[in-house]
């Protein structure tokens, strides 16, 4: 039997006319894990809310969901919040409580559990998830993926039958999204549990999952098995963007099929002739030094130890740098160093040759920090753009980013792709010559990531030397030249990317991991479309 | 570890807190006032090191300085007079009063900084719970958000001193103007999401219950017993006009008579039993 049936749903929010989903029917068995995809603002929030009784938004709906063959209407309030659980996308603001026992806890609280019973449940899953040595801590100590193991107890305190995820990993780096998304695995297989997600990186989850839907503008145009994805994929750009990057490489031997895992794609390869890949040469152009470091050390508190010790690092004109490296290696604090915010303990910064004293001789250089809405404060989109004099410029800039359609909006209603070029459209506004971006892809869906990297690359070919850190290995392969890596205080590696990465064996894109054994210097999509040209 | 009077039931702990700022209220009196300096002190000393004890209220100790001070130069009132300036009578009753009021402030000063190492959220939680359910539970939300705000708030700084002059007072309210307006409008877009996830896991439902309980042991009923009874002492001294001191308007001699003795023996007992049973509890682990 079928556990939800959603029959002809259309649904339009109060005071729009064109509604936000359009038509849409299928069935959920249960144990089933179903991952939702479609591009931002496509509809996949609204879809999930329609399937948690507790957030149904007000507005018109026609069709219906059922649940057990019963409408939404039928179930007390009650069993429904212990039926369907959901987690929220952003890991901080679903937070109640101050502790992380208290916030597991929460839940149990308000259906008025016996406390002797709450107390049972809280050390169970404790016990299951190993967080119970973190179980006394405040909430505002533990990191971003802890955070959201600490949301999903909470849910799975109730004891639903089906877990709901709206981009549940988007706001974490890569190795906490994949820890998160085995623990989903794991609550799919050994407990039965049915899952229904919403991501944007497919990559990690996509060999977990039975059944796929994608939302384009309101209306499904895919809803079946993940095998059926990928041939349907063949003939669907839009489709195409959500298959793990290293599906591209079946176009080097013209096979319909699709790999989706290094596994796949090396057992495609063994044996297949294939000429041999021709890498772009790289153009070393300009020599001219832009910024260096010397001896640069910084600690936030010396009884905790340094952050950067001792840091020697120079940068060309004209580069366009990926920061890479594990959380807490002092990413943020190197970009935040240079951008003046925090004072190095020792050490001297040249720019332009020019040794950095003074607060103004910084004005050249803009940063953007990981959370955009941190640079917003008026009202609407165009306020904040046109408080400076040169609107030319801006204009340009507009043009480039293409926020023309959103000047009316408040910047809290963008996505997450919109409120990153806003905030760097904000920081070029001095026209810096270095720019310095703290993880900007964070969270974007693919088609955004896309057109924001080739937007980066005109800024930086208009001569704006740029310095991204990010955990994102694919975007840094496809976009930048150079790399700089941080390790125990100490940049390990700084020079060309495709060296660094095709010398790795385990820290690198699938992409070049797929093809390691047959030719370690193709790194990117962009490479293999090239290889396959060639 | 937690041990001693930090271990004790957050009921028995509230209690003790709650009498002595009660006491130390209601006598004016100077040497009740000094033994509860000097024991609280000892306490205090105990838990942070004299270091940190003597850092942390050196501001405190300055400002009583000026209570104290400030008193005989506008108040006028008293009979001794000590000398006179420019025709106004500074009186050593007023002084006295000053003296006492700084007195009282710093040993308040001393109980809360004791409350605040002795009394966690989880236990301060339970007490008042137990009273009013819906505020404890307010006061649980809030306490998240201090450190949060706290950090963002810092977040903030650092990024909009980037593109504000931070020199000026001019520039300063534009600065922590556009802070705040930022830190009211992020927290209430977020306040949707907080209320979507409250509500999704059955927030309002029905009455809410608290799984926090703290077991009754019998070091419990112990100390629970010796502040009371140091308590009924205390309150009878005071009902039948013992441990009071009048300044004004002529100041009254201090009597050390045998029900005063006992007042203030009683007064140090109730005052030190923390440092008492925390002491209790070393000595035992010395002899295992």
């Amino acid at each position: 039997m079928a556990q939800f049936v959603v029959e002809k749903l259309t649904y339009t929010y109060p005071n729009q006319k064109t509604p936000a989903l359009k038509d849409i029917s299928f069935e959920i068995k249960q144990g089933e894990f179903i991952l939702v995809c479609g591009s931002s603002g496509s509809g996949k929030t609204t879809l999930l809310r329609q399937l948690n009784k507790d957030l149904l938004p007000s507005g018109d709906k026609v069709g219906e969901v059922k649940y057990l063959d019963k409408s939404f209407r039928e179930i007390p309030k009650l069993s429904a919040i212990s039926q369907v659980g959901m987690v929220f996308q952003d890991p901080e603001s679903q937070i109640v409580m101050d502790r992380v026992s208290d916030e597991i806890a929460f839940s149990l609280e308000n259906i008025a559990m016996e406390p002797e019973r709450i107390r049972i449940r809280i050390a169970e899953l404790a016990t299951y998830f190993g967080i119970d040595d973190i179980i006394n801590r405040k909430i505002a100590t533990l990191s971003g993926g802890q955070k959201q193991l600490v949301n999903l107890c909470s849910v799975l305190a109730l004891r639903p039958n089906v877990l709901i995820f709206d981009e549940p990993t988007s706001r974490l780096d890569p190795l906490a999204a994949k820890e998160f998304i085995k623990m989903i695995h794991l609550l799919n297989q050994e407990l039965g549990l049915t899952i229904i997600m919403s991501e944007h990186r497919l990559d990690e989850v996509i060999s977990y999952a039975d059944k796929i839907i994608m939302l384009d503008k309101g209306e499904m145009s895919f809803f079946g098995k993940i095998n059926d994805f990928t041939i349907y994929a063949n003939s669907n750009i839009i489709a195409k963007q959500y298959l793990p990057k290293l599906s591209v490489i079946n176009e080097l031997l013209d096979k319909q099929e699709i790999p989706l895992n290094v596994k796949e794609v090396r057992a495609m390869l063994s044996g297949a002739k294939i000429s041999k890949f021709i890498e772009p040469k790289v153009d070393e152009g300009n020599e001219e030094i832009l910024l260096t470091t010397t001896n640069l050390t910084f600690s936030y508190d010396i009884n905790e130890g340094y952050v950067l010790k001792d840091m020697d690092l120079a940068v060309k004109c004209g580069d366009f740098i990926s920061l890479l490296g594990a959380n807490a290696t002092g990413k943020s604090t190197l970009l935040k160093t240079l951008a003046g915010i925090l004072k190095p303990q020792s050490g001297k910064i040249k720019y332009k040759n020019k040794r950095i004293k003074k607060k103004s001789d910084l004005s050249d250089i803009a940063y953007v920090a990981q959370n955009p809405i941190l640079h917003f404060s008026k009202e609407t989109v165009r306020e904040e753009l046109f408080s400076t004099d040169d609107k030319e410029y801006t204009d340009s800039l507009i043009k480039l980013f293409e926020l023309f359609d959103v000047l009316d909006h408040h910047p809290y209603d963008l996505s997450g792709g919109q409120q990153q070029k806003l905030a760097i459209i904000l920081a070029m506004q001095t026209k810096p010559n270095l720019l310095l971006l703290d993880e900007p892809t964070k969270g974007l869906d693919p088609i955004s990531k896309e057109s924001f990297a080739k937007q980066l690359k005109v800024l930086n070919e208009q001569g704006v030397t740029i310095i991204c850190a990010t955990h994102d290995l694919d975007f840094a392969a496809e976009n930048t030249n150079k790399c700089i890596m941080l390790f125990d205080t100490q940049i390990i590696y700084q020079g060309n990317i495709r060296d660094f990465l095709a010398d790795n064996n385990y820290y690198t894109t699938n992409i070049n991991l797929a093809l390691k054994r047959t030719e370690p210097r193709c790194i990117s999509e962009k490479d293999v479309k090239l290889w396959a040209n060639q | 570890m937690t041990f001693g009077f930090v271990d004790i039931h957050p009921v028995v702990k509230m209690m003790y807190f709650l009498l002595l700022l009660t006491f130390i209220m209601l006598t004016p009196h100077p040497v009740v006032l000094i033994i509860y300096l000097i024991t609280l002190s000892i306490y205090l000393i105990r838990l942070r090191g004299i270091k940190k004890y003597l850092n942390n209220l050196k501001f405190y100790v300055f400002l009583s300085l000026i209570i104290t001070l400030i008193n005989p130069i506008f108040n006028q009132r008293g009979r001794t007079v000590l000398f006179e300036v420019f025709s106004r009578q500074f009186t050593l009753e007023a002084l006295m009063y000053g003296l006492v009021m700084a007195m009282t402030f710093i040993s308040i000063i001393i109980l809360f900084q004791i409350f605040n190492d002795v009394v966690d959220s989880h236990g301060f939680i339970y007490v008042i719970g137990k009273f009013a359910s819906k505020s404890g539970f307010l006061i649980n939300m809030a306490l998240r958000y201090i450190p949060l705000m706290q950090s963002r708030l810092k977040e903030l700084y650092e990024i909009k001193s980037l593109s504000i002059k931070t020199k000026g007072l001019r520039n300063k309210i534009i600065l922590w103007g556009n802070i705040i307006g930022i830190i009211f409008t992020w927290s209430f877009e977020e306040a949707v999401v907080t209320a979507d996830s409250m509500e999704s896991r059955g927030y309002g439902l029905t009455k809410r219950t608290s799984y926090l309980s703290f077991k009754w042991r019998p070091k419990d009923y112990l100390t629970l017993i010796t502040i009371f009874f140091c308590s009924i002492v205390i309150i009878s001294l005071l009902l039948n006009g013992f441990l009071s001191f009048n300044i004004y308007p002529r100041m009254d001699q201090l009597i050390l008579d045998f029900y005063h003795l006992i007042g203030y023996i009683f007064i140090a007992l109730i005052s030190l039993t923390p440092f008492i049973v925390d002491e209790k509890e070393r000595l035992k682990w010395r002899n295992l």
